[in-house]
């Protein structure tokens, strides 16, 4: 997932010189992720494609401002969160979570957890109808820690969050979702 | 490291049972393209390949321009002659809400210090991020948000939404006399405090504080407008939208980091 660190800031330091190919290899390896931060704020994939292609060419003129022993990733989300957020603010709102479960088992190349083998296509709807039931500063944190899997200081970042808040909203958010769990099990026994 | 619950490993299993989009093929393509076309023209990357000459024209440049109008023309000639040019405006467009007299221009993550105050922003996507924000003598922060579709600008302002905050902790009671019949005033709980939320064409609101005194509340917006108390900080909230979204704007609000 992070990949070669050095190969990477090799990559930034041949991109900040002006060499494109390098910052085009930059953009394969971030691409889906960007595409997935930007999703979760327009909800529209196309929208979200347009986003995130403006935010990596606005992430290549900022490259004189990132420092080089930074990580790079929760950086460049960033970017992509500030763009969707302009995107959303000068069209149209949207305020539902608005994913849905795949029709396949796992999407993407990851092997399925052993969580994801066990739980049935009717049980990840409902866990997912239960995070978009969360207050979206909840929502907001769960789904950038866990359903993008990024670390508490990426999703501190990315948020523009304090990343005690990031901890105490992930910790209540997991308390919620245990009792919203329960109360669910107890009504279908 | 800590070892995931049970329940943290189901969610991230989760993300990778949604329905993500993929990015085109072309998408790096299509960027890279984009950034090849902004690229400086042959003579600019020649002037950015030679840093020191560039930085002295700029240094001279900087310098002049604290001085007289006469230097920084014969210095506009002299660059012009060696086929620089350099446009100069002399006015920089106004910023979201300047025309209403708000104070002073600052900075979101600074007036903080300054004011004392533990200011809240809405961290939600909406309203998203602020147009501008200032500070007035009496040392009230009114952070401002253009008008969108959703909620759109009042009037000629070009601005949906004011948020005020400012020290204080009154009980707050409309005085009835400076209400017109077109102004509705409903009573209201919000962040389990008394608040109002008045709706209608006011533009000036006469309160009383706990010991009977005026507060005059000048609007801005001749919007509706949602008062509240929380942690010692009165809030004003304008807009143009109505009390749900205003309510739901106080539901995402978070300390200023």
């Amino acid at each position: 997932m992070e990949g070669r660190p050095l190969d990477e800031q090799e990559l930034i330091a041949s991109a900040k010189n002006g060499d494109t190919r390098a910052f085009g290899q930059l953009v394969r390896t971030h691409q889906g992720f960007a595409l997935r931060v930007a999703y979760l704020v327009v909800r529209d994939p196309s929208e979200a494609e347009d986003v995130t292609q403006d935010a990596f060419v606005k992430a290549y003129r900022s490259l004189d401002r990132f420092r080089a022993e930074a990580p790079f990733r929760p950086w460049l989300l960033r970017i992509v969160r500030n763009e969707a957020l302009n995107r959303v603010r000068s069209t149209k709102r949207r305020d539902s979570l608005a994913l849905q479960i795949s029709s396949d088992p796992v999407s993407g190349d990851a092997a399925p957890s052993p969580e994801a083998e066990v739980m049935s296509q009717d049980e990840r709807g409902r866990l997912l109808g239960l995070i978009e039931d969360l207050p979206e500063r909840y929502r907001r944190v769960i789904v950038h820690r866990y359903l993008l899997d990024l670390s508490e200081e990426e999703t501190s970042e990315i948020l523009g969050l304090p990343l005690g808040t990031v901890k105490s909203r992930s910790s209540r958010a997991l308390q919620r979702l245990r009792k919203s769990i329960a109360l669910e099990d107890g009504d279908s026994t | 490291m800590t070892k995931k619950t049970h329940l943290e490993s189901t969610l991230t299993s989760l993300g990778d049972s949604i329905d993500w989009p993929t990015p085109s093929p072309h998408m790096s393509t299509r960027v890279i393209a984009r950034i090849e076309a902004e690229q400086p023209t042959a003579a600019g990357r020649a002037l950015l390949r030679r840093p020191t000459i560039a930085a002295i024209a700029v240094l001279v440049v900087s310098l002049v321009f604290v001085f007289s109008p006469s230097a920084r023309q014969a210095v506009a000639d002299l660059l012009s002659a060696a086929g620089i040019r350099i446009g100069v405006t002399s006015e920089e467009a106004p910023a979201s809400g300047a025309e209403l007299e708000l104070g002073e221009l600052v900075q979101l993550d600074e007036v903080g210090d300054t004011v004392d105050l533990q200011l809240r922003v809405p961290g939600g996507e909406d309203p998203g991020v602020p147009d501008a924000v200032y500070l007035s003598d009496s040392g009230h922060v009114t952070i401002v948000w253009d008008g969108t579709p959703s909620v759109p600008a009042a009037g000629d302002t070009g601005i949906g939404l004011l948020l005020t905050q400012y020290a204080g902790n009154s009980d707050q009671e409309i005085a009835e006399k400076s209400i017109g019949p077109e102004t509705g005033v409903q009573k209201l709980t919000v962040e389990a405090q008394p608040a109002l939320w008045i709706e209608g064409a006011a533009h000036t609101l006469t309160l009383l504080d706990t010991e009977g005194n005026p507060i005059q509340e000048t609007t801005r917006l001749a919007a509706n407008v949602l008062l509240w108390e929380a942690n010692g900080v009165n809030h004003r909230l304008e807009t143009t939208g109505d009390l749900q979204s205003a309510l739901a704007i106080v539901d995402v609000l978070e300390p200023v980091p």
